[in-house]
């Protein structure tokens, strides 16, 4: 099995530092959507706290079937987004993974800020937690579905963006300052092409990491970009994997993840995998934080940026993406996670398996599961499934 | 008693488990049934016990395959292969080398393409049992009828009242409903039926000839002509030979060639 690299050894540190700043409550904090515009709160001097990453760390600690029946009660449906039922669920509770980094609740907000370029459920979440915390909820509505952003899209969300700057200068008291937003986005376009060049690091043969240190990995470019810290970190991470030798392993076939990760069963997909000697080699859910930007033109490439990632556009173009990527990487086959509540990351229910087997010749496994409720995944099911699919490649 | 040595298939299925043995023509020599219950290893080492020739190579597949071994035989001589494998292999044993397999178990359903020999796609049924064996009994449970008493009545009637949940437990109480309406409960069962080939067409498209197999087409028979009525004529629609063991046979197979491998250098003779 690879060993884990050894820059992941300081994530605990980065991120217990991350989370402590809150407690320390030297500045404001805004909640953020996990592809929302980050950059834009920190230029205006917020701490800034991701739900979707405690809905993760929810579902790492299988804590899901614990909180997501709570939020039912509140009305919320276990068929929609867990990473929402199983927050809410927690926040009703009055509990938190969080205790690990030894925050006993989470940071309460000042604004939420939301945008539903990767889904509508976002914005709900927000809304309930505006409603409890008394606190504005800011938002971008993005259209979904697209085959492109349009000049005339990307002027309708630039005004959206325009008006969220002004609204965020009354709640903050402090004016727009262009250059500290240039800065912020400067960072988060170093760690983004960092990160990008980390996961394309593994075009080689035999893979160097997998989608499961991946997942691990991302963390601070979710949570932690437009920071220096994580610039760092992925400097660190690049110069790391350049020099690591994997030639040792046997890879027999090299695997796309499509869909969401199933939290709660990293350890037990990692090990079968490696079992069969299939490295999972790269995913889309992975490379949606390397966002390109143009810290020459920080608003307009930041609009831009947003509104042209993987989830929020047509089947054609999630079709193309696809073929490329596989192409790229020397994917043997596809699989696919049908995510019980999360239609906007479940690429399969389209039709695209079949007619990616068609452009591409590649064979594919759609598997159900879902991100953080585990009653949607059998690991028996699923070693089934798998086995008898390596059997059919062989 | 000293048992001469043969090949054996060993199908350890949710529900039942399976065994045949091979005779010299490769046909089946011996097979025997028996449920599962909540120990599969004994299940599957007490059904072993019951050939007449102790096993010289052995073939293992099903839902229990992992977690079985029989430690009078050696490593070498024992196959391990997932259920689809083993249908695709029974099927070549056969000689049917195109066509579409559809395999009803106690828990799933299998969906197989072949194409010239070969497995070219396969498909399960999502998540649920709802449509396989566990379904009809449930229900035969709920409406308290035996397996055959539910086919003949099905076989007689020709009209069927369109069941339409997806879930077990409330096709069940549908059912119950529909009683109290007065419904021919002859017209319930063969609706049952056909909703069980409605969700087989759900899974994937079936290609002409069509074959089925596994243990609810050996008893509830009336599901082939239920098939054919769905399907129409242009599908030719046909049971396989002994079609609870297909799986097993498929094994067997595999563990004879493995037997027969000229690097596998221990003989399947009595020592
Ligand atoms: S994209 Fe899916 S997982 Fe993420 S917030 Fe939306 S529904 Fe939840």
């Amino acid at each position: 099995m690879r060993k884990p690299l050894k820059t992941q050894a300081k994530l605990k540190e980065l991120l217990t530092a991350y989370f402590r700043r809150f407690e320390e409550k030297k500045k404001p904090v805004a909640w953020c959507t996990s592809v929302g515009p980050a950059e834009l709160l920190r230029s205006f001097g917020y701490e800034v706290y991701f739900p979707e990453n405690h809905g993760a760390l929810i579902g790492a600690r299988r804590l899901g079937a614990k909180y997501i029946p709570a939020a039912g009660r509140e009305g919320f449906s276990p068929d929609i987004c867990s990473y929402l039922t199983s927050d809410i669920g927690a926040y009703l509770m009055n509990e938190t993974p969080l205790d690990i980094y030894g925050l006993a609740n989470v940071p309460a907000p000042d604004v939420l800020v939301y945008n539903t370029n990767q889904c509508r459920e976002v914005k709900e979440w927000f809304t309930f937690y505006g409603e409890k915390y008394r606190v504005p909820v800011l938002g971008i509505d993005t259209p979904r579905d697209i085959d492109a952003p349009t000049p005339a899209l990307l002027a309708y969300l630039e005004a959206s963006w325009r008006e969220m700057i002004t609204r965020l200068e009354k709640l903050s008291g402090r004016s727009f300052d262009p250059a500290r937003f240039e800065e912020v986005v400067t960072l988060s376009h170093r760690a983004c092409g960092l990160w990008q060049e980390f996961l394309e690091s593994n075009r080689r043969r035999p893979a160097q990491h997998t989608f499961f240190d991946h997942i691990i990995l991302m963390a601070p470019v979710v949570v932690l970009r437009g920071t220096r810290e994580a610039v760092d970190f992925y400097s660190d991470l690049v110069a790391e994997a350049a020099a690591v030798d994997c030639t040792h392993i046997k890879e027999k076939y090299r695997f796309y993840w499509e869909g969401m990760p199933v939290w709660g069963k990293i350890r037990f997909l990692a090990e079968l995998f490696n079992r069969h000697h299939i490295s999972i080699v790269t995913s889309t859910y992975c490379h949606s934080w390397a966002f390109h930007f143009d810290p020459q033109n920080p608003l307009a490439s930041s609009v831009k940026a947003y509104a042209g990632i993987f989830i929020t556009r047509s089947q054609e173009y999630k079709l193309r993406y696809l073929e490329d990527v596989t192409r790229r990487f020397s994917i043997d086959a596809v699989l696919f996670h049908d995510s019980k509540t999360c239609p906007s990351n479940t690429n399969s229910r389209f039709g695209i398996p079949q007619k990616l087997k068609t452009t591409t010749g590649l064979p594919s496994l759609t598997f159900y599961g879902d991100l953080v409720d585990l009653r949607h995944f059998s690991e028996e099911e699923f070693a089934l499934r798998l086995e008898a699919f390596i059997e059919q490649l062989d | 008693m000293t048992r001469s040595p043969g090949v054996i298939g060993l199908d350890i299925g949710s529900s039942y488990v399976k065994a045949v043995s091979l005779n010299t023509g490769n046909g089946i020599a011996e097979k025997y049934v028996q449920k599962t219950g909540f120990d599969y290893t004994s299940a599957a080492s007490l059904l072993v016990e019951r050939f007449r020739r102790r096993p010289a190579a052995l073939g293992v597949t099903g839902y229990g395959k992992n977690r079985w071994q029989d430690n009078n035989i050696s490593a070498a001589r024992v196959v391990y292969k997932t259920e689809i494998s083993a249908l695709a292999r029974a099927m070549n044993h056969l000689g049917i080398l195109d066509g579409t397999l559809v395999d009803i178990g106690g828990q799933d359903c299998k969906i197989l393409k072949i194409k010239n020999g070969k497995l070219v796609e396969h498909a399960l049924n999502r998540r649920c049992a709802a449509g396989t064996g566990s379904y009809l009994e449930f229900i035969a449970y709920r409406m308290d009828m035996e397996p055959a008493k539910m086919n003949e009545m099905a076989v007689r009637e020709k009209e069927y009242y369109p069941l339409n949940s997806f879930c077990t437990v409330f096709a069940g109480t549908e059912i119950l409903d529909c009683i109290k309406k007065n419904v021919p409960l002859s017209r319930l069962v063969r609706g049952l039926y056909v909703s069980i080939v409605e969700r087989v067409r759900e899974i994937a498209g079936l290609d002409a000839p069509v074959f089925l197999s596994g243990g609810v087409i050996a008893y509830h028979p009336v599901l082939l002509e239920i098939f054919q009525t769905i399907l129409g004529k242009e599908v030719p629609v046909a049971v396989v030979p002994e079609p609870q063991f297909l799986a097993a046979l498929g094994i067997a197979a595999y563990a004879k060639e493995k037997m027969l491998a000229p690097n596998n250098n221990e003989k399947g003779e009595d020592e």
